[in-house]
Parts: C-alpha cells; sequence; structure tokens
C-alpha cells in the first residue's frame, strides 16, 4: 500500500489503466451495477468538491446539496427553453458560482461554526424557495426533463460516462488546487486562520475562491444528476441527506488530501448498498455512529493510516494510532 | 388581529427562549455547537408523549422525568463521547454532534416511526378571551412553565457552587483547572443541564403540538438562530431572542403564508450572521 501511494510513474499508468477499465464497463455489463457506480462517481465527485473548502480549509459546509439543486433545476430550466444540455449545465454551473459568490462573500467573513450553520440555512431556504415559486420550478409537483429517445442500456451507459468524466476533471482539479497558492493557502487557513492573515494572506478572498469554484462544480453535478433522473422535486434535488453523506464520506477518507474523499465515497457507497436491505433508518444509524467514530478515533480518516508512517501496519501500531488520536484533544 | 398575532407570537416565543437556553449554555461555556439539541428536544417530547398514552401520567409531571433523562443520556454522552475531543478545532465537534444527530434521529425514527404524534391533553381546547385573542389554556400554561425554568435556571447559575464552576471554566480554563474544578465533570454537566432543557422544551412541545422525529433538526437550527440573535452565554439573550423570533415566524406567515414560516428564520439568522453575530446581549462572539 506505501510503495502504491509513493509509485509514481507507475501510479500514473496503474490509474490510467483503472480509468480504462472504468470507462469499457458499461458496456461489459448492464443493468443495476451501472446505476450504482454512476451514483458511486457522483457521490466521488461531490465529495472532492466538498473536500477544497471542508477538507483543505476546515470550513464543514453543510449546504452543498444546494449548489447542487441550483444546477439540476437550472439546467432543467434553461433546456426547456430550448438550449443543448451541455450549455445548460455550464451556465446553470456560472447561475450557481454568480448565487456563490454572492452569498460566499458574507458568510465566509464568518468562523467555523457559524458558517457551517448559515450553509444549512441557504441550502434550506433554497428548498423551500424552488417548493413555493410554482412559476419557476413547478414546486412539490416537481420536474421533468425529456427523457431521451434511446435504450436503457445506453443512457445509462451514458450517464456513467458522463458521471465518470466529472469525477475525473474534479479530481484532477482538485490535485491541482492542492499543489497550487490557493490550496496552501486554504490549508494555512486550518492550520491558523488568524497566523494566515497575520502572514498577509487575504483569507476572505481564498475561501470565496474556494466557494465559488466549489459551486460552479456543484451545479455541474446537478445538471447531469438532473438529467439523468429525469424528474426532479424540491425534496430530492435540495436533500439535505446529500450534504450529510458527502460529509461522512470525506471524513471516512481523509480530509484534506486527494483520494481521500474518493476511498471515502467508493467504501461509503458499498456499505450503504449492503445496509440498504434494512430500513434506511437503520443505514443512517449507523452512518452517524461511523461519523462519531471516525471524528473521535481518525479525524485525519482512514489514509491516516497509511500515510506518513514509518513502520509495519500492525494491531499494535493500529491500536498506538487510534489512542494517540484520542489523547490530543480530550479534558 | 393584531393583539392575536402578537400574543401568538409571544407564547410561542417563550417556547423557543428555552430550547435556545440549552444551546446557549452549552455554546457560552464550551464553544461548542451542539447540533443534537433539537435531538434531545425531540427526545424530551416523547418522553412525555409515551408516559401519558402508555403510562397515564399527567403530562406536566412527566416534564421531571423528562429534564432527569435527558440530563442522564447528555451527562453521559459528554463525559464519554464529547470530552474526547472537546479541545480540538470546531469543525471536529461540529461533526460530532452532527453524526450525534443522526444517531439519534434515526434511532427515535426505528423505535417509533416517523409518524407525527399528538398527546391527548386535559384542558385541551380550553381557551381564554382577552380583549378579542383566544388564548389557548395549554399554551399559556406551557409559556409560564418556560419562563419560569429559565429564570431558575439563570438563578442556579449564579449562586450554586456548580454554576460558579461553569463560569469559571467558561472565563478561562486552564485558571479554573488550577483551582480545583473538575474541568471533565463541569463539562459533563453544563451539557446535561442544557440536554435537561431541551428536554423540558420537548415536553411542552408535546403538550401543545404535533411531533416527530424529524422536527429535531429544525429546532436545532432555531435554536442555533435565536442564540446568534439574542447572544450566547446570558440570560437575556435567549428569552430575548426566542420572543423576538416567536414572533417574527408567526407575523411572517401571517403575511407570507404558511410555506415560509421557517424561511422567515433561517432568513433572519442569515442577515444577523452577516451584520451582527454577535447578537443582542452576546458576551462572546464565538
Amino acid at each position: 500500500m506505501k510503495a502504491f501511494l509513493t509509485g509514481g510513474k507507475q501510479k500514473s499508468i496503474l490509474l490510467i489503466m483503472a480509468i480504462c477499465v472504468l470507462a469499457v464497463f458499461p458496456y461489459v455489463k448492464t443493468g443495476y451495477i451501472v446505476r450504482f457506480m454512476t451514483t458511486l462517481f457522483m457521490y466521488a465527485a461531490l465529495s472532492q468538491i466538498w473536500n477544497i473548502l471542508g477538507g483543505f480549509a476546515g470550513y464543514i459546509s453543510l449546504g452543498l446539496v444546494g449548489f447542487v439543486g441550483i444546477g439540476a433545476y437550472g439546467t432543467g430550466i434553461i433546456m426547456a427553453v430550448g438550449l443543448n444540455m451541455y450549455v445548460a449545465i455550464l451556465l446553470s454551473g456560472l447561475i450557481a458560482a454568480l448565487v456563490a459568490m454572492i452569498v460566499g462573500m458574507p458568510i465566509l467573513r464568518l468562523r467555523a461554526g457559524y458558517y457551517s450553520i448559515a450553509t444549512y440555512a441557504v441550502s434550506f431556504i433554497l428548498w423551500q424557495l424552488s417548493n413555493n415559486l410554482i412559476w419557476l420550478t413547478g414546486g412539490g409537483m416537481g420536474f421533468r426533463f425529456k427523457i431521451a429517445n434511446a435504450g436503457i442500456d445506453r443512457i445509462n451507459a451514458y450517464y456513467y460516462l458522463n458521471m465518470l468524466g466529472i469525477v475525473i476533471i474534479i479530481s484532477i482539479l482538485c490535485m491541482i488546487i492542492s499543489k497550487s497558492s490557493l490550496g496552501y493557502g486554504l490549508m494555512a487557513i486550518k492550520e491558523d486562520e488568524d497566523a494566515a492573515n497575520v502572514l498577509g494572506i487575504n483569507t476572505t478572498v481564498f475561501k470565496v475562491v474556494a466557494f465559488t469554484i466549489s459551486g460552479f462544480f456543484a451545479a455541474i453535478v446537478g445538471g447531469i444528476y438532473g438529467n439523468w433522473l429525469t424528474f426532479i422535486d424540491p425534496a430530492s434535488a435540495f436533500d439535505s441527506n446529500l450534504s450529510v453523506m458527502v460529509i461522512i464520506m470525506a471524513m471516512v477518507g481523509a480530509v484534506g488530501t486527494v483520494a481521500g474523499p474518493l476511498l471515502g465515497a467508493v467504501l461509503i457507497s458499498i456499505i450503504s448498498e449492503v445496509l440498504w436491505n434494512n430500513f434506511l433508518f437503520v443505514h443512517q444509524m449507523f452512518l452517524g455512529v461511523i461519523l462519531i467514530l471516525i471524528v473521535i478515533f481518525l479525524p485525519k480518516g482512514i489514509m491516516d493510516i497509511f500515510m506518513h508512517r514509518e513502520e509495519k501496519l500492525s494491531p499494535r501500531s493500529l491500536a498506538r494510532i487510534l489512542g494517540e488520536n484520542i489523547s490530543k484533544f480530550r479534558v | 388581529m393584531a393583539l392575536q398575532m402578537l400574543i401568538s407570537g409571544l407564547l410561542l416565543g417563550g417556547m423557543y427562549a428555552l430550547i435556545a437556553s440549552g444551546f446557549s449554555i452549552v455554546n457560552g461555556v464550551m464553544k461548542l455547537f451542539n447540533f443534537s439539541h433539537g435531538a434531545f428536544v425531540m427526545l424530551g417530547a416523547y418522553v412525555t408523549f409515551w408516559s401519558t398514552v402508555k403510562l397515564g401520567i399527567n403530562p406536566i409531571l412527566s416534564i421531571p422525568i423528562s429534564m432527569i433523562l435527558m440530563f442522564a443520556i447528555g451527562y453521559i454522552v459528554q463525559k464519554y463521547i464529547i470530552n474526547l475531543i472537546v479541545k480540538a478545532p470546531t469543525y471536529m465537534t461540529l461533526i460530532l454532534t452532527f453524526g450525534l444527530n443522526m444517531l439519534l434521529v434515526n434511532i427515535a425514527l426505528v423505535l417509533w416511526t416517523g409518524d407525527v404524534r399528538s398527546t391527548p391533553m386535559p384542558l385541551a381546547g380550553m381557551r381564554l378571551n382577552l380583549y378579542g385573542a383566544s388564548i389557548p389554556v395549554i399554551r399559556l400554561i406551557a409559556f409560564i412553565i418556560s419562563i419560569l425554568v429559565t429564570i431558575i435556571l439563570n438563578l442556579m447559575m449564579g449562586k450554586t457552587s456548580f454554576g460558579r464552576s461553569i463560569n469559571a471554566a467558561r472565563m478561562d480554563l486552564d485558571a479554573a483547572k488550577l483551582v480545583g474544578v473538575n474541568i471533565s465533570n463541569t463539562y459533563a454537566l453544563t451539557f446535561g443541564i442544557g440536554t435537561a432543557l431541551a428536554g423540558c422544551a420537548g415536553s411542552l412541545i408535546a403538550m401543545v403540538g404535533a411531533i416527530s422525529p424529524s422536527m429535531a433538526s429544525l429546532y436545532s437550527i432555531k435554536a442555533f438562530a435565536i442564540c446568534i440573535l439574542g447572544g450566547s452565554g446570558s440570560m437575556m439573550g435567549p428569552l430575548v431572542g426566542g420572543i423576538i423570533i416567536g414572533l417574527l415566524e408567526t407575523f411572517g406567515v401571517a403575511v407570507l403564508g404558511a410555506g415560509y414560516q421557517e424561511a422567515v428564520s433561517f432568513s433572519v439568522l442569515l442577515i444577523l450572521l452577516i451584520f451582527r453575530p454577535k447578537g443582542i446581549f452576546g458576551k462572546e462572539l464565538y
């Protein structure tokens, strides 16, 4: 595992091979699993997006789904006017970016807890707005997209590939960000925002930029999502569960890394799928417990176990790592 | 008509003030944003519901029961779970209480389903008439209890020894430790008091209206909004904030329609966060 993480050239080749396999997959095996994978890619993409501000900078957004909803509804409305899907998606992304900039500037001046509640409030207000502005969104009756004139397997494969494409694009983006001055600035904010300010980093600008980028790409994901489902309503487009799942995935993986959210998305998607046979509520309960355990024992995510460790992984060293994490912040 | 709305808003606001008081103590002392506060409100409501329906206990008598139960749960949760990460950066405690909220709400959903429940109350439907405004007696009782509990709480915080140790921990953690305050216990006590208040508020809500597990998140956010408005860590803060929000919501629904009830509180919250996060009586910013 350690060799894999530091492999360099070998790693890139492996990665490209994996992507090729994934790309061909929906043509080899069709059916539910393609939809499952599409959902997985969507969550992976959203976890990455969330990670930009949440993982790197430590600003936990509870309202990511708000921008997804803007993307879904925006794309639908623009397409209803007659524009092509990709154009509509891009435009709704720009709208979301604008909203993010306007909303972000005031709320990003706040510190962590207040910001989180503000994001939740924003997504909630967007939900109520879409519920009540019936002339625009159809309200509770929902919004229909045009259904494509093609076989179900082809449609599944089409959206699978779209989501895969988005995940790849966003992961590359996150990798670029993490090595850029934006990324370092955000990480400095997480470490100590006051110190960052003193050193001359205009923290608000950095945060707003990150927020705007998140909003833009979340909307793009939302646009694909809406088209894929062909039917959205306020409750599903602005479902706060989605925000929560994304946070869990990013935390479980590792906040602040690039591969972390992907890993978390895969793990949690699989666990959710397995637990789905039980009630939805038991599955949510389980996720709540996982979240608590992760925050206490592995606040840096599962990747923490593997990274920066000189010794071999064994039950003993694992116990030591967990013990370290507990004792750091207790009172 | 305006008098009716005024009175309704006041009665609602009193209960909101109680919910917010619990949140405010925890927030003011430990700088903890307890996202699961609403879950404790919800649990308190269900304690009252089940004790009335299954055990036949008078709802008012169920209030101490729910307060003690919620205190116990809160104390244990703080002492053995939250205390482990209390000194961590804010985002970690946020996520922890968030996970706790998920856990509690979904336990409630599994045990009691998402159905909306209504507690059968004695005196249901009785109303007082005051200059043309109709006041449901139960709401009036709930309002009085809310105010009483809030006042008693704040007297306790000022006069008793554990109240003083809580204040000491708030002012300066290390200094408090130096003079012998047991921080772990004190924090657990504080959180327990906060959840006990939540339980009391929940019981009152069960007496006044319908309940379901999904109310938890809503009340967490409202508690937060009220504490932002009124300011955390003081007595007047949640009280004034609660009443203002109660009035705003009542008038907001009258003007904009029921679909916007929550949007009113949330918009107020956002505006406050932007312009005055400290609130009216706030002692600290965060």
